[in-house]
């Protein structure tokens, strides 16, 4: 980790210490971080909350934007990159999928965007399919798939073939599972019949907000325990002192996608709020930034990216 | 019997591993979720669907390499939105996305279509190949479902109407196309609106051939050649009606496939056992030989024939028309054997079950006592009806044969008794109803008599019981007039036959006086068509309202506004309707004349009185100019309805809190058992909601969503409603009327109108200049029992109403005060 990038976890740190038990608000409207002849979607804000990373149309290249200016670096060009990208832990990398298609046929390849000198590593070797999206080792040092229908990792160092040999929960077909980095086995976190579709652990490692089929949106505790019902949503994404969460609600007629709204929920039980009522925008991909200021996402229809700050108090 | 056609499947499969897909993997999204976008017969698109995507997944599974296939749902219980489906599959990192649908439309709609990803410019979306995959499929499809197709078209070459891709120009339309992350394309498999396609649906074998096609679309796009399927399928009808046959039973090589009955499949979408047919019967896997193929069905000759080789990779069609093999009989007659009010001048006519022998029927007819007349064959030689030479004799008991000699088209002789055996006579025994001698009455009128806060630009009503001789009246013989100085309003009437009786509707031109009387006078001389002449007039008195709207139009169904509106049959929310007797169109002939509209909105409905549930939602299509129209439940929500008098229901439905998290709510239903026009009025800030989808509460900004009709048990199954002038308003009190002409020189208490009167009347006086006025009432020992007005007028005449519901009849003294000066009057309350 650069000392610049220890200096600003540090600050960061501290700053969400002094957010917790606090309620969050939007204050003033939704700020443009892209123009509206740009297309970005599905935005992710570095570990440092510095940049936001997004793709393009179709989900076809990636981008980091700089925050709060909004000036952008393209990584990458290839059809379906943008999709379900992750940042590194220190910031530095973002790992992601390639797709080439040929006769019909596709095959794909897990790669490393260095996001300093904008360098490609190449992480595995083609293959048809990369059953799952990338996701980070808490050392940065392997990669390994989750939503997935079985585990894999590969180490960022090719000449390193150790496996991963942590600790993670990750979502193993269609379900959330706890995986044991001794025995290299899963187990499942609870018993459901519903289909996950998203999730996000909260950054204290101690709660999960997750989804299942239907846009039903839910709590657990890490270990699985205390299930409940959030209510109707998809998408979330924790506040930095793991008190609040932001996700969307979709509605849709089977071919067009008619609505969408974003919501701040503390998961303690309090009411949903909506913060994004404005009736033309598919506001979509809601990200809460590392120090809890702010929230970006996009809207989808029309492709723009927009922060939207929040106050604690 | 299904079981037999599955194992058939089993044993091809084993031997027919295809090679070619290995490294690749589908994945199949069928659209929408659980039982939405419900289909004309109660089967929905989301079923149906379903089922082509999972048979589809298994035979791809089953009888080639391919690495996998996933589904967006796997069964019809789970919800999952657009958002979820493409996600998934861009989890999974899928080769291919294809999602299937079923189309919407009018009843008589019915085509494929495939859609993929396409620009603004007409490029193909990349990762490209869903173009050359609908290019394929498009053909297939429409082969196997033996439909027309209107193509593979580009999503932003098909949605013109919508200007996204112009916008947006290098994004395709659909969400599907647009946020997948490799090659797809939607298929719209037929209509799920069209009842012989939505009927077909329902069998379950339908749908796996359906899944054969696209099957064999994914083989010959990788240039893969098909594995021989053995399938042979077909429609059996009736070769008399054309009407598919429900357990008709096929054979071939000693298996045997019998087609869906009611109590084997259609139980489950109707309570009426004739209702629902397909006729399909399907086998696949049978060996490439030739087949003897018999067919048979209950009340109709078998039939066989020999297939000397089926297609080597598509499916074989053979269709069956059975002959019937039951003789004629009469299904239905006007009179009815016993009647005893038939009306001597009418018609008399007769059903048959089928096309009878025109030249037997004729030979084997027979009136008694005798009467010269016509016999007319009709509908396919189904109907006949006699036509007597002169009027029958009044209460004289007839009776009418059709000998057991007369035939069907094949030859059958004519079964007069029903009991299946043909040869036997049928004979009808009437009596006829005595002359009508009676003069036309009228039975209702709206406004009613004495009606108040009629609206000030009315719409009367006058219905009489039978119909009128429209040579008898005139637009003079029915006035609109101000009691107050007879004064006659510029009026304009219409003359309806509705139910076998008159309506006569009288549009005010103008707007009337507020909180003023009028009368309708109606004078003698109308004629029923037997010149019977009403004697004596009517007069219909009411009051009209102390309040004018203040309008926001919604739509007014002029200039090309059925654009704006979906036909009946597209909306899902549709239950117990008779499709092919919904319609909706646009009427010249009849709309609301006094406030200059030229056209309405024709809504027919047919209602299936043996379902358990009704629902006609007449939808305002997404982005038209009337969902532009937003408003709060503060409003009135108003529109003209022209009634059927049938006694069925109508409401409003708008959606709710449209900025937020978006609602259905309805307005409280309305029983339509008036003739004519009637407005509306669903005073939303104090009628309450009906119960639908909704909470119950009008939340936020709200906007139009449709109009909802529904049946009340036992009323008549179908009929017409005519809507005009959708709108929301408010109402803007005025407190006295005041007239323009003549400015008043003097002040006086004039005559109060009526006089005597109970318990309303007019007090109107003048003043000759701006003045701080009292009304009161006093009784005749000088105590005060009302104070009708106080408060400042501005020269000039004006009225005000006293209500004396509270006191007894007698005399009392008006007393009006102004500029101290002091004039009183005596009137008479008489109860």
């Amino acid at each position: 980790m650069s000392q610049r990038t220890q200096i600003l976890f540090a600050i960061l740190i501290l700053s969400v210490g002094l957010l917790m038990g606090e309620e969050a608000r939007p204050t003033g409207d939704p700020i443009p971080l892209s123009t509206p002849d740009e297309f970005f979607i599905a935005p992710q804000w570095s570990p440092d909350g510095s940049q936001v990373a997004a793709s393009g149309q179709s989900y076809a290249g990636l981008y980091v934007l700089e925050f709060p200016t909004g000036n952008f670096t393209q990584l990458s060009n290839a059809n379906s990159v943008g999709y379900g990208f992750s940042w590194s832990h220190d910031g530095q990398h973002i790992a992601a999928r390639i797709t080439r298609f040929e006769n019909m046929f596709k095959t794909q390849t897990l790669v490393s965007f260095n996001t300093i000198d904008e360098s490609i590593t190449t992480i595995s070797d083609a293959r048809s399919r990369i059953g799952g999206v990338p996701r980070w080792s808490s050392d940065d040092a392997h990669i390994y798939l989750s939503k997935t229908d079985s585990f894999e990792s590969f180490s960022i160092d090719q000449n390193d073939n150790s496996s991963l040999s942590e600790s993670l929960i990750y979502q193993k077909s269609d379900q959330l599972v706890s995986r044991n980095a001794l025995r290299s086995s899963d187990s499942p976190l609870f018993s459901t019949v519903d289909r996950i579709t998203s999730y996000a652990v909260s950054p204290d490692g101690l709660k999960i907000a997750y989804s299942t089929s239907g846009q039903k949106l839910w709590l657990v505790n890490s270990d699985g325990s205390d299930k409940r019902a959030l209510g109707s949503g998809i998408e979330p994404s924790w506040s930095p002192e793991s008190e609040w969460i932001v996700y969307m609600l979709t509605a849709d007629d089977g071919h067009d996608m008619l609505g969408s709204e974003l919501y701040i929920l503390k998961v303690d039980g309090n009411t949903p709020i909506n913060i994004s009522e404005t009736p033309d925008l598919l506001e979509m991909h809601p990200q809460w930034s590392p120090d809890g200021s702010w929230i970006v996402f996009d809207t989808s229809g029309d492709g723009q990216l927009f922060v939207q700050q929040m106050e604690w108090r | 019997m299904k079981k037999l056609v599955f194992l058939l499947i089993s044993v091809v499969t084993i031997n027919a591993q295809v090679t070619g897909l290995a490294g690749w993997d589908l994945f199949v999204d069928p659209g929408h979720s659980q039982t939405e976008n419900m289909g004309v017969n109660g089967y929905s698109e989301a079923e149906e669907v379903l089922r082509t995507a999972l048979n589809l997944r298994e035979i791809l599974l089953t009888q080639t390499d391919i690495d996998t296939v996933w589904s967006s749902r796997y069964n019809d219980q789970v919800e999952v939105s657009l958002y979820e489906r493409t996600s998934d599959a861009n989890n999974r990192g899928a080769s291919w996305y294809h999602s299937v649908h079923s189309n919407a439309g009018a009843p008589s709609n019915n085509n494929v279509l495939l859609l993929w990803g396409m620009w603004y410019d007409g490029t193909p979306d990349p990762p490209a190949g869903g173009e050359g995959m609908s290019d394929i499929m498009v053909e297939l499809l429409s082969d196997v479902m033996r439909l027309p197709s209107i193509g593979s078209r580009g999503d932003c070459g098909f949605y013109t109407w919508s200007d996204y891709c112009q916008n947006n120009p290098t994004i395709p339309y659909l969400y599907v196309n647009r946020n997948t992350t490799m090659p797809s394309e939607l298929s719209e498999q037929g209509h799920h609106t069209n009842p012989l396609q939505n009927q077909l649906f329902m069998n379950e074998e339908y749908t796996r051939m359906m899944a054969y096609s696209m099957f064999w679309t994914i083989l010959d796009n990788f240039g893969i050649a098909r594995p021989y399927p053995g399938i042979l399928a077909g429609i059996i009808s009736d070769a008399e009606s054309g009407i598919r046959i429900n357990g008709a039973t096929v054979t071939v090589n000693g298996e045997s496939y019998t087609t869906d009955t009611y109590e084997s499949r259609f139980n489950q979408f109707s309570s009426d056992p004739d209702e629902l047919h397909n006729g399909f019967y399907y086998f696949e896997g049978l060996p490439n030989t030739s087949h003897e193929v018999i067919v048979s069905a209950e009340g109709f000759y078998s039939d066989t024939i020999q297939v000397n080789a089926l297609s080597p990779d598509f499916v074989t069609y053979r269709d069956f028309s059975l002959t019937p093999s039951t003789p004629p009989f009469v299904t239905n007659s006007y009179p009815l054997d016993g009647d005893s009010t038939y009306a001597a001048w009418d018609i008399l006519w007769f059903d048959f079950s089928r096309g009878m022998d025109e030249a037997s029927v004729e030979a084997a007819f027979t009136i008694s006592p005798a009467m010269e007349g016509g016999l007319v064959f009709s509908t396919d030689s189904k109907r006949l009806a006699f036509v007597p030479a002169d009027t029958l004799e009044f209460l004289t008991t007839y009776s009418i044969t059709i000998g057991g000699s007369a035939m069907d088209t094949y030859g059958h002789l004519f079964d007069g008794n029903q009991d299946g055996v043909g040869g036997d006579d049928l004979v009808i025994g009437f009596k006829t109803s005595p002359p009508d001698l009676t003069a036309p009455i009228i039975t209702s009128t709206y406004p009613v008599e004495d009606a108040d806060r009629v609206d000030l630009r009315p719409i009367i009503t006058i219905v009489w019981d039978e119909e009128l001789d429209p040579g008898s009246f005139n637009d003079d013989m029915v006035k609109l007039e101000r009691i107050y100085n007879l004064e006659v309003q510029e009026t304009i009437l219409q003359h309806h036959v509705m139910d076998n009786q008159s309506v006569l509707v009288l549009y005010s031109e103008n707007d009337l006086l507020d909180a003023e009387d009028y009368r309708v006078r109606i004078f003698p001389g109308f004629e029923d068509l037997f010149g019977n002449t009403q004697g004596s007039g009517t007069v219909v008195n009411f009051t009209t309202s102390n309040y004018e709207y203040v309008v926001t139009n919604i739509e007014n169904f002029e200039n090309n506004a059925l654009s704006n509106w979906w036909e009946i049959q597209q909306s899902g929310s549709n239950s117990g309707i008779v499709t092919e007797l919904c319609n909706r169109d646009i009427s010249t002939d009849i709309t609301v004349l006094s406030e200059g509209s030229n056209t309405s909105l024709k809504l027919d409905y047919g209602w299936n009185p043996s379902a358990t549930s009704w629902m006609i939602r007449e939808y305002l299509a997404p982005g038209t100019q009337p969902r532009t129209v937003h408003f709060t439940s503060s409003r009135i929500m108003q529109a003209y309805v022209f009634g059927d008098g049938n006694g069925n229901k109508f409401r409003f439905c708008v959606d709710d809190d449209i900025y937020g998290s978006g609602a259905h709510e309805v307005s409280p239903w309305y029983d339509i058992d008036w003739y004519g026009w009637r407005l509306v009025s669903w005073d939303m800030a104090h009628d309450g909601t009906g119960t639908w989808i909704g909470d119950g509460s009008l939340d936020g900004q709200l906007e139009f969503d449709s109009i909802q009709l529904s049946y009340t048990p036992g009323q008549p199954t179908s009929g017409t409603y005519y809507i005009d002038n959708l709108r929301v308003v408010r109402r803007e009190y005025l407190a006295l009327d005041e007239q323009t002409a003549g400015r008043p020189t003097e002040m006086a208490l004039l005559p109060n109108y009526p006089n005597p009167f109970n318990p309303m009347t007019n007090i109107p006086f003048t003043l000759p200049e701006s003045a701080e006025v009292q009304v009161k009432i006093y009784n005749l020992r000088g105590e005060e029992v009302a104070h009708v007005f106080n408060g400042y007028l501005a020269q000039g005449y004006h009225v005000t109403r006293w209500n004396a519901s509270e006191v007894s009849s007698g005399l009392y003294l008006i007393e009006m005060q102004a500029n101290g000066i002091s004039n009183t009057r005596k009137i008479m309350v008489l109860k």
